[in-house]
């Protein structure tokens, strides 16, 4: 009996871990919704399933849809664009947990390089051409990058127009960034 | 086999594998042909380079099509944990691929019983795969900047865009004490290659090579220069160079390649792809 309590121990504890690494959680505001965004996710070949969502994170109904967290941004556009809006969007690995805000940004004279966590955007300060983008690891990062450099950043779709994953949702937050002192620096340049 | 495996950004292309060639700035496989840029086609192109002027075969590169949705990074994986054996491989090099837990446990997991003599390379996406199923410690190198060094050091971080710290002026004192960080959640391989502004050798847990010449601020900005330095390492691992000799000498081609082009932050990769003969030859490693 010892032996099996310990394997069930062993394999039980190991197999909810798995489980769980990786995984992010919709909420939204009724249960109807939650089941038209898993039905609707489904339909797109997202790997999804509807979830009762822990108790600390509840705010509306009590169906959430588990999602793998790297397809967040790919997601989430899918919803909006069928008039799902999340309530919020959780890493199930830590609740509280939301993806990084912060950009950096470093000068290099003519040029403006933004980072946001491991993505990086490079634009000519002058003439608004993003001239490279840097860093990642998610497919949609080369494709974004191919659509984007050498085009004017006033100009150019936004990667969250275009991305799917993690990867593009902090391309979008570098370039949010880009953009508006991009913007500014123009603006300063009128007046 | 020397075999990269790492996705491409056509929607429309499906799996492809076969010894991959670049000539005269086009990179093929089988009846593909691309002009290299960010990602895995810059890795594949680099390690075509260092091969050729090494004697060496050129890599097996097993590729598909995906602009983020992942579907083929799917196949990707199977294709891999399902042939591993029959493409003999010696030195695998995981590049841009949908972070996927399964997908990745599924390769290593096949590669358990032929693990000794072969050398597994994880960057990009790969490498945020192998940590986030926490099996960061079954790869050989892993060879992350200095933001991929934090997740690294978050044990419950499964992406980048969700380390709990990051530190954003990262100094060099601060890239060493993540570097430990990392080492003490047991979810690390036994070498690092971590590439930034000072390249840092690490070999379970301990700085063994500091790299920072030639210095050349443009190439943080510039896309695919973590991927050449990947490919030169993955080619060099394959020419029979003890691995952290390997990865000391890799970061210092790239540098030299990166000196030779004289870059500035808009200077694309192809410019510095094309250099890394002169830079293989700076160093002694050809004629």
């Amino acid at each position: 009996m010892k032996i099996l309590d310990r394997i069930k121990k062993k394999f039980g504890t190991s197999k909810k871990q798995t489980f769980k690494k990786g995984k992010g959680l919709i909420i939204l505001n009724e249960v109807s919704e939650a089941m038209r965004a898993e039905k609707l996710l489904k339909r797109f070949g997202y790997g999804v399933r509807g979830v009762a969502p822990p108790p600390e994170i509840r705010k509306g109904c009590d169906l959430a849809v588990e999602f793998n967290l790297v397809d967040q941004l790919g997601v989430e556009r899918l919803l909006r664009g069928k008039g799902l809006m999340p309530l919020d969007v959780v890493a199930l690995d830590n609740l509280s947990q939301k993806p990084l805000d912060i950009t950096k940004e470093k000068d290099f004279g003519r040029y403006l390089m933004v980072t946001a966590a491991n993505m990086k955007i490079t634009v000519d300060k002058e003439k608004g051409t993003i001239v490279n983008i840097s860093g990642g690891g998610c497919p949609d990062v080369p494709y974004l990058a191919v659509s984007l450099v050498g085009n004017n950043i006033t100009k150019a779709k936004s990667p969250g127009e275009n991305g799917y994953s993690l990867c593009a949702y902090m391309l979008e937050k570098a370039y949010e960034k880009a953009l508006n002192m991009v913007n500014a620096q123009q603006s300063r340049e009128c007046t | 086999m020397f075999t990269i495996m790492g996705t491409l950004p056509f929607d429309e292309m499906g799996l492809k594998a076969g010894k991959a060639t670049f000539k005269g700035g086009c990179l093929k496989v089988e009846d593909f042909e691309l002009t290299p840029s960010l990602g895995t086609s810059v890795m594949v192109a680099s390690a075509c380079i260092t091969c050729e002027a090494l004697n060496l075969e050129p890599p097996y590169f097993v590729t598909a099509g995906d602009i983020g949705d992942g579907k083929r990074s799917k196949e990707l994986y199977s294709y891999i944990a399902a042939n591993q054996g029959t493409l003999d491989i010696t030195v695998l090099a995981m590049h841009y691929i949908m972070p996927d837990i399964p997908g990745m446990r599924d390769i290593l997991n096949s590669m358990r019983e032929r693990r000794e003599g072969m050398t597994l390379i994880a960057d990009a996406g790969a490498m945020y795969a192998a940590k986030a199923a926490g099996l960061a410690q079954e790869i050989d190198i892993l060879t992350p900047d200095a933001g991929e060094m934090a997740y690294l050091a978050d044990p419950k971080a499964t992406h980048p865009a969700y380390v709990e710290h990051l530190l954003f002026e990262l100094d060099a004192s601060e890239v060493v004490s993540l570097i430990k960080k990392a080492y003490e959640t047991g979810n690390t391989p036994k070498i690092l290659l971590v590439k930034g502004p000072v390249d840092y050798v690490v070999e379970d847990g301990e700085v063994v090579e500091t790299i920072n010449e030639p210095s050349i601020p443009a190439m943080e900005a510039i896309g695919g220069t973590g991927d050449s330095l990947t490919g030169i390492l993955s080619a060099l691992i394959y020419g029979g160079y003890e691995k952290i000799d390997a990865c000391t000498k890799a970061a210092r081609i790239n540098r030299i390649a990166g000196k030779l082009a004289q870059p500035d932050p808009s200077t694309s990769i192809s410019h510095i792809i094309d250099k890394i003969p002169d830079a293989l030859k700076e160093v002694g490693l050809c004629a």
